[in-house]
C-alpha cells in the first residue's frame, strides 16, 4: 500500500470506502473491522525471538463485544498489544479498518483504537470531565482547545456510562469502579471503530464487573463499536460476549461464539484440569469431576436446582431414573421442606449438614 | 472556574513581584527604598556607589533568583509529570549532580570570563543531560519507579566521588570556590551571568507552549498518552532537552540550589488544586520565583556581610514540606 495516501487529510473517509469494497467482496453483512493474517505474536530484541501464539488469523466485525479469554499466561496480553500497535508483530499483518497497523503514525491510530488498560492511573488533581475530555485531544490542535462538536461529545459520553453526576469531582477521590467507568468514557470520546480494553475489571468488585459489562453491551449495540476485551472471567465471558476467542496453552486462538465454543467441546479442552473441569448441559465449572452416587430431586424448578448445586459439592451427580438417593422438596407458603426418606428439613444446609454426617458409601 | 484559577494567578504574580522588589530592597548595605526607587526607575542623580550596588550587584542576583526559581520549579514540574512520581525533582535524581560534576570541572580548571563561562553552562548542561538520559533509559526498561529511584541515587554518589577526586587535585583556593559554590547562591551574580541563562528559560517557557497538552496526558501515564497519540519519542526528547537545559543553566549559574524543584510544583499543584498544564505551568513558574526570592532574602537577613547559605536556607524550609507531601501522597495510596 502507498504510504504516501494516508498523509492525506481524509484518512477516515478512505478507511470508510476500503471497508465497504471488503465488504462487498465477501458479500457479508457484517464489516471487519480488524483482520489478522497469518500472525505470530511474541517479543524479540536483538538478542532474542520469543514468540507466544503463531499462525493466527482473526477478524474483529463492526459492533461486536468480543471477550479474548485464555489461562493465566497464554498471551492474551501480548496479542491486544499487537492489535493497539503497542508490540509489532513477529510475521504476518494486521489491517485496521483496511490499514496496515505499521504504517500508521501514534496520531493516526489513535482515531482509529483506543485503549483501557488494567492499572488505573493517578493523575493527582483532574476530575472526571477533564480526563474523559483528554479523550478529545487526538483531533484538537497543541492548545487541546475544545469545539462545540467536542463538548457535545464529551457530554453524551459521561451521559452513556452514567457519570454525569460526577463530572465535576476529582478522579482521585473516585471508586475504583467509577475511575474504570471514567477511562472509559475518555476511550468512547476517542470516537474510534475499535476499542481495546486489557483486563479492565480485575480490579473491581463483582457487581462493578457486572455493570462494567452491561455498559461495553451498550456501547457495541447502541453506538455500533467494536469492543476487545481481555478477561480471564470465563464466567462473564460465556453469559456477554458475542464473539469470544479463546486461546488454549500451546497459545493457539479459537474464535466463535462462546455457545458454539462450549458445544463443541473448545471451552472444556482449555481450562479443564485434575478436578475441574466445564459443565456443557450448564455452562459453569464444577471442582470435583468424579461423581460418587446418583440422586434424583423431584419438585419446584429452582429450589431442585439450587439444592442440585449443593448436593454436587458432596460429589453427587442428579439423574431422573436408577437413583441411589430421592428427594422430594415441598413448597409450602414462601418456604421449602426437604424430605428424604422419614427426615424433614428446613434448609438446603442442614439437609447437607445430613448428609455429610450419616451418608457414607 | 476559569475565574477563580486566574485570581490564584494573579496573587502568584503580585507575590513574585513583591519579593522580587523586595530582595532589591534588601542586602547587607542598607539602602533608603526611595533612593533604590529613584535609581530603577528614573536613574535620577543618587551616588555612584549606590547606582554600582543597586544595578550591578542587587538586579542582577534578584533576576537570577526570579528566573533560576523558576527554571528549577519548570524543570520539576516536567520531571514529575513525566516519571508520575512526587519525589522526582532535579536535584534529586542526580541530574544535579550530573550538572555540578560538569560545572567543577570548568570551576577547578580555573578557565574565567566569557570562555570560562560557556564552558561552565556547556559541561553542566551535558552532565544533566547524562544523567537524565541514562534515567530514562533505565526507566524505559525496567518500568519501575523505586529502580528509578535508586538508581538517581546512586548516580549522584557516583559522580559525587569523581568530584571528590578532583577535589584532592586542585589547588587551595579553587577548592574553596567550588565549596562556596556547592553552597548555592543568587549573590554575586553579574550581567554576565545571565546571557546564557535567561534566552534559555525563555526559549523553553516557549517551546513548553507546545507540549502542553502532552504532559496533560502523560499524567494518565506513558501507555495512556501513547494511545492517545502522543509521540513517545519526541516527548522524551523533548522532556530530557528541557529540563538539562533548565537544569544546567542554572546550576552553572547559582549552583545546585535544592528543593526548589521538587518542593514548588507540589506547593501549586495544592494551591490551585489543578494538575492542567495550561494552568499550573504559569503557577510552577511563579511559585518556583517566590520560593527563590523568599529564599534568597532569608539568607541575606542577618546583615552585616554575612549571609547564610542558601541550600541551608531551602532545606530548611523544604525539607519538611517535601515530607509533608511525601507522607500525604503514602496515606493517599493506601
Amino acid at each position: 500500500m502507498n504510504k504516501n495516501i494516508y498523509k492525506n487529510k481524509s484518512l477516515r473517509k478512505l478507511d470508510k470506502n476500503t471497508v465497504i469494497s471488503e465488504m462487498n467482496r465477501g458479500n457479508e453483512k457484517n464489516e471487519a473491522v480488524i483482520k489478522l493474517e497469518n500472525i505470530s505474536t511474541g517479543y524479540s530484541d536483538r538478542k532474542n525471538r520469543k514468540s507466544v501464539s503463531t499462525d493466527v488469523n482473526l477478524t474483529a466485525e463492526k459492533g461486536k463485544l468480543i471477550f479474548l479469554t485464555g489461562p493465566n499466561g497464554s498471551g492474551k496480553t501480548t496479542l491486544l498489544k499487537t492489535i493497539t500497535g503497542d508490540l509489532k508483530a513477529l510475521n504476518g499483518r494486521v489491517t485496521i479498518a483496511g490499514t496496515e497497523i505499521s504504517s500508521l503514525k501514534s496520531s493516526e491510530l489513535s482515531r482509529l483504537i483506543s485503549v483501557v488498560f488494567t492499572t488505573i492511573p493517578d493523575p493527582g488533581y483532574l476530575t472526571v470531565e477533564e480526563i474523559t475530555s483528554l479523550g478529545r485531544s487526538p483531533y484538537t490542535g497543541f492548545r487541546n482547545l475544545l469545539s462545540d462538536s467536542d463538548r457535545s461529545v464529551i457530554k453524551k459520553s459521561l451521559k452513556t456510562l452514567g457519570l454525569d453526576h460526577l463530572k465535576g469531582r476529582l478522579f482521585n477521590r473516585l471508586s475504583d469502579g467509577e475511575k474504570q467507568k471514567t477511562m472509559i468514557a475518555r476511550a468512547l470520546c476517542q470516537d474510534t471503530e475499535i476499542i481495546c480494553m486489557d483486563e479492565p475489571s480485575s480490579h473491581l468488585d463483582f457487581p462493578s464487573r457486572v455493570e462494567l459489562v452491561s455498559f461495553l453491551k451498550t456501547i457495541t449495540e447502541k453506538e455500533n463499536k467494536t469492543i476487545i476485551v481481555s478477561s480471564h472471567d470465563l464466567n462473564i465471558a460465556i453469559n456477554s460476549s458475542d464473539i469470544m476467542w479463546l486461546i488454549d496453552q500451546t497459545g493457539n486462538i479459537h474464535s466463535g461464539a462462546p455457545e458454539d465454543l462450549a458445544l463443541s467441546g473448545t471451552v472444556g479442552s482449555v481450562f479443564n484440569r485434575g478436578n475441574f473441569s466445564f459443565s456443557e448441559s450448564t455452562g459453569e465449572f464444577i471442582i470435583g469431576k468424579t461423581f460418587k452416587d446418583k440422586i434424583k430431586i423431584t419438585g419446584s424448578t429452582i429450589p431442585s436446582l439450587w439444592t442440585e448445586k449443593g448436593f454436587r459439592k458432596l460429589g453427587f451427580s442428579r439423574t431422573e431414573d436408577n437413583a441411589d438417593i430421592m428427594i422430594i422438596i415441598k413448597k409450602t407458603a414462601g418456604s421449602c421442606k426437604w424430605h428424604y426418606g422419614d427426615n424433614t428439613f428446613s434448609s438446603i444446609e442442614s439437609l447437607l449438614d445430613y448428609f455429610r454426617m450419616n451418608y457414607h458409601r | 472556574m476559569k475565574n477563580k484559577f486566574s485570581l490564584k494567578l494573579l496573587i502568584l504574580l503580585f507575590l513574585a513581584i513583591s519579593l522580587f522588589l523586595a530582595d532589591i530592597f534588601t542586602g547587607s548595605v542598607k539602602l533608603p527604598v526611595s533612593e533604590v526607587l529613584k535609581i530603577l526607575f528614573t536613574g535620577g542623580n543618587s551616588s555612584p556607589v549606590w547606582r554600582d550596588i543597586v544595578l550591578k550587584l542587587r538586579l542582577p542576583s534578584s533576576i537570577a533568583a526570579l528566573a533560576g526559581g523558576a527554571a528549577l520549579s519548570l524543570a520539576g514540574l516536567d520531571m514529575q509529570t513525566f516519571f508520575r512520581n512526587p519525589l522526582a525533582g532535579p536535584y534529586v535524581l542526580g541530574i544535579g549532580s550530573g550538572a555540578s560534576l560538569g560545572a567543577a570541572l570548568i570551576i577547578m580548571t580555573g578557565v574565567t570570563g566569557f570562555a570560562g563561562e560557556t564552558a561552565a553552562v556547556t559541561a553542566s548542561v551535558t552532565g544533566a543531560f547524562s544523567v537524565t538520559l541514562l534515567l530514562m533509559l533505565v526507566l524505559k526498561k525496567y518500568r519501575n519507579i523505586t529502580i528509578l529511584l535508586v538508581t538517581g541515587l546512586l548516580a549522584g554518589y557516583f559522580i559525587n566521588s569523581i568530584v571528590t577526586i578532583l577535589i584532592r587535585y586542585s589547588d587551595h583556593s579553587s577548592v574553596r570556590s567550588y565549596i562556596n559554590w556547592t553552597m548555592g547562591s543568587f549573590k554575586n551574580i553579574s550581567w554576565e551571568n545571565l546571557y546564557f541563562f535567561l534566552p534559555v528559560l525563555i526559549a523553553v517557557l516557549f517551546f513548553h507552549l507546545f507540549l502542553i497538552k502532552q504532559l496533560d496526558l502523560y499524567l494518565l501515564g506513558e501507555k495512556y498518552a501513547s494511545s492517545m497519540g502522543v509521540n513517545r519519542r519526541f516527548f522524551r526528547y523533548s522532556i530530557l532537552i528541557s529540563t538539562s537545559l533548565l537544569t544546567g543553566v542554572v546550576t552553572s549559574v547559582c549552583g545546585p540550589v535544592s528543593f526548589i524543584g521538587i518542593a514548588a510544583p507540589h506547593f501549586c499543584r495544592g494551591f490551585m488544586k489543578t494538575s492542567k498544564h495550561s494552568i499550573i505551568i504559569p503557577a510552577a513558574v511563579l511559585s518556583g520565583s517566590i520560593a527563590a526570592l523568599a529564599a534568597d532574602i532569608i539568607s541575606s537577613l542577618p546583615g552585616g556581610g554575612k549571609t547564610l547559605p542558601l541550600n541551608a536556607v531551602t532545606a530548611l524550609i523544604g525539607v519538611p514540606f517535601v515530607l509533608k507531601v511525601l507522607f500525604r501522597e503514602t496515606v493517599h495510596h493506601e
